[in-house]
Parts: structure tokens; C-alpha cells; sequence
């Protein structure tokens, strides 16, 4: 699993239209224009649907930077 | 012995709160938005002075005046709810008394939300193939307005009240298949009603009412990550494959939610059902209203096939099928 289709897989879920910006170490929630409640429940589902990750909600708040969500989804699916 | 379920009704109470009354509090939520991302159009309230035992009173009269019902032979009567007018007695039995049901009839209240209804066709189902009952009159009620923050848009949004009255009597063949049910009380915090009870009877507990507090979040992640396995499971321990099913009905929580869940288990849209326009959240009575609405829509009928799933407050869940 690469970070870059994990990059892909996230701005497609919230249908941006620009995404060149968003890297691996871009803060997603400061990075997204327009993030609110509604954009992490998208991104919980893409992580359900595309890589059949169940990561916690509080999981998912930890994670800052595009790199520790994949990381955490990559970790959750090692254990899987 | 057998058991189905035979006939259901609902009542939602008078008092309309519409999408424009939301969005004057709420302004990032316009009409259009609450209907179509959430699908919620109406939530009906309780009127001052109606209660629970009031609107529980109300489907069950609903129930008989619409189907070939005679009273005299339920005896059984469970109510769900979990905005209870008493503590004690049991509201079960001041129900039996209003509805003029036999004395020789057993009452009895559970407390479940999301998943209630699944509980009370399990109970019923359990009571018929005992032998201790042949006619279950099965009760969802909730004010959960009553509880509800006015200024809190996470609940506000979604929540109405309702009840519904169902019938599952004793029959030759069984209608029902096997239940699944599941508990995770490390997650209880993230939906729940604070105070009013008995576990904090402090001045400040006892003179503010009773809140109702959910973690939208999550709430929402739980179900993605429980339902598509519930419903797996529930397929394989009735034998059975989703083509078989005629009609998919999940907890009416809201329709965004409905439609990730739907994409997620791959659930064709004509066997799925989304009436959350209906009255919204009304809790334990979602599942019981979209079927009727399923019904009435002549989406199913006698011989049909369901399947229920019931998940949330507890956190809770519960699934069946069962044949029309």
C-alpha cells in the first residue's frame, strides 16, 4: 500500500477538485478548505470501503498529518 | 410452537418541527441540505402534557382500530423506551389497564433504544415458543425531545418522537429466523441520557433535566464498522444469501449514514429501506415505521422476507430476518 494512491483515495472521498497540495505531511484538517464533522465521517467510510480498516474515531483524532492517518491504517490493517 | 409478527402501526404525536424551524437555529444546515444529506423533513414533538404511556396508548388503539384485532386475546404487553413516564410502576401495566387488556396478561418495560425493537421481536418470539404467551403486544415509545438540548445540533437535527404497536401471535409455521445480539458497554458514554436517575441524586442532578448527549462521531464510525458484519453474520446463521432478502431495514438514524452503509454491504436501493423523511431519529421506533411504510408503499408483502438491524444507543445491536 503506498501513501500516494492512500492520497488519492482521500481527496477522491471528499471530491476535491484540487490536490496537488495535500502531501504526506500536510496537516489534513487545516489543509482541507472547508473541513468540518461531516469530512471525517466520509474519510472513516473510504477507510472501511477501500482498505476494510475499522479505525476508532478516536484513532482517527489523533492523527494530524495525512502520514499518521496512513500509518495508523496501515498498523490496523497489520493487525487485521 | 411458532411466532410471527403479524400486524404493526405507528403514531407519530402533533407538534411539527420542520427543516426551516431547524435552519433559523442552526444556519450552516438550509432545508435543502437537512433533506437531501440527511433526509429528514419532519420531526413531530409531544405536546405539553403528552407522554410516553400517552402516545404508546395511542399506536396500540392505532393498531386495533386499522387490523382484525381482539384485545381480550393479548396477553402480553412489552413496552421499549427509555424516556419512561415512571420509574416504578412498570408502564406496562398502567398500559395494560388504559388499553383494557385482560388482567391475566403479563407487562413488562425494557429499556433499549437503536436496537429495541429487535430485542422486543426476540422477547415476543421467545414468550410464544415457551409457551408463556400467545399474543404479544409489543410497544416502542419514546419523548426523546423532552431530553434533547434545543442548542445541540447534533441531536436537534435528527431526533423526533414516536411509538409504534406491533402483534406477534403464536402460528403454524415460524416466520422468524435466527436472532444475532451484541453489547460493547466500554462505548456507553457516547450516547446516552445524563441525570434524572438514580445514580445522581444531587440537588443540581435532580432540578435539571434529563440531557440527552451523543458523539455523532462516534457513534457513526461504531455502526460502519459493526453493521456490514452484523449483516454478514445474520445471512450466514439464517443459511441464507442477500438475494434472498426482499427488504433491507436498518435503524433509521439518518440518511447519510443509511447511504454508506448501503454502498458499503453493496445493498441494491430497491430492497433497501430509507424513510427517514418519516419523522426522523424516533429511536427504538424507526425500524417498525419504515416497515409500514414499506408496507403500505406495496414494496412487501405477505411472504416477504426482511431483514432488521437495530444499532447505537448501549452501544448496542441486534439483527433478524423474518417473513411477512
Amino acid at each position: 500500500m503506498e501513501i500516494d494512491k492512500f492520497i488519492k483515495d482521500f481527496a477522491e472521498a471528499l471530491e476535491l477538485t484540487a490536490w496537488s497540495h495535500l502531501k504526506p505531511d500536510s496537516v489534513f484538517r487545516d489543509a482541507v478548505e472547508g473541513w468540518d464533522s461531516l469530512s471525517a465521517l466520509i474519510i472513516i467510510t473510504m477507510i472501511k470501503s477501500e482498505y476494510d480498516v475499522a479505525i476508532k474515531a478516536n484513532e482517527f483524532i489523533e492523527c494530524k498529518t495525512l502520514s499518521e492517518l496512513f500509518d495508523k491504517v496501515e498498523s490496523l490493517k497489520n493487525v487485521e | 410452537m411458532s411466532a410471527r409478527l403479524k400486524y404493526s402501526s405507528y403514531y407519530l404525536p402533533e407538534i411539527i418541527v420542520t427543516n426551516e424551524m431547524i435552519h433559523e437555529r442552526f444556519p450552516s444546515w438550509p432545508p435543502s441540505r437537512l433533506k437531501d444529506l440527511m433526509g429528514v423533513e419532519n420531526r413531530y414533538y409531544a405536546s405539553e402534557g403528552e407522554t410516553v404511556n400517552d402516545i404508546a396508548v395511542k399506536a396500540a388503539e392505532k393498531l386495533f382500530l386499522e387490523f382484525p384485532i381482539d384485545r381480550s386475546e393479548i396477553d402480553f404487553v412489552l413496552l421499549c423506551t427509555q424516556t419512561p413516564d415512571y420509574f416504578s410502576p412498570t408502564n406496562a401495566c398502567i398500559i395494560q389497564d388504559r388499553l383494557g387488556i385482560r388482567k391475566n396478561s403479563g407487562a413488562l418495560d425494557f429499556s433499549h433504544g437503536c436496537s429495541g425493537f429487535i430485542y422486543g421481536l426476540g422477547l415476543a418470539k421467545s414468550l410464544i415458543m415457551s409457551g408463556i404467551a400467545a399474543n404479544v403486544l409489543l410497544i416502542t415509545a419514546d419523548t426523546i425531545s423532552r431530553a434533547l438540548d434545543p442548542d445541540d445540533q447534533a441531536t436537534v437535527l435528527f431526533f423526533g418522537d414516536g411509538a409504534s404497536a406491533s402483534l406477534i401471535t403464536k402460528s403454524d409455521e415460524d416466520h422468524f429466523y435466527p436472532f444475532i445480539y451484541g453489547t460493547d458497554g466500554g462505548g456507553a458514554d457516547h450516547l446516552t441520557i445524563k441525570g434524572g436517575a438514580f445514580a445522581d441524586r444531587s440537588v443540581e442532578s435532580n432540578t435539571s433535566k434529563p440531557c440527552l448527549h451523543m458523539n455523532g462521531t462516534e457513534i457513526y464510525t461504531f455502526s460502519i464498522n459493526t453493521v456490514p458484519g452484523l449483516v454478514k453474520d445474520t445471512l450466514a446463521k439464517a443459511n441464507m444469501t442477500m438475494d434472498e432478502i426482499d427488504m433491507v431495514i436498518f435503524h433509521q438514524a439518518n440518511k447519510y449514514m443509511l447511504e454508506s452503509l448501503r454502498k458499503l454491504i453493496k445493498i441494491p436501493p430497491e430492497k433497501y429501506a430509507i424513510y427517514t423523511f418519516n419523522g426522523g431519529n424516533t429511536t427504538s421506533s424507526t425500524i417498525p415505521i419504515a416497515l409500514r411504510c414499506a408496507i403500505d408503499e406495496g414494496r412487501v408483502s405477505s411472504g416477504s422476507k426482511i431483514l432488521v438491524a437495530g444499532f447505537g444507543v448501549g452501544l448496542s445491536w441486534a439483527s433478524s430476518i423474518f417473513k411477512l
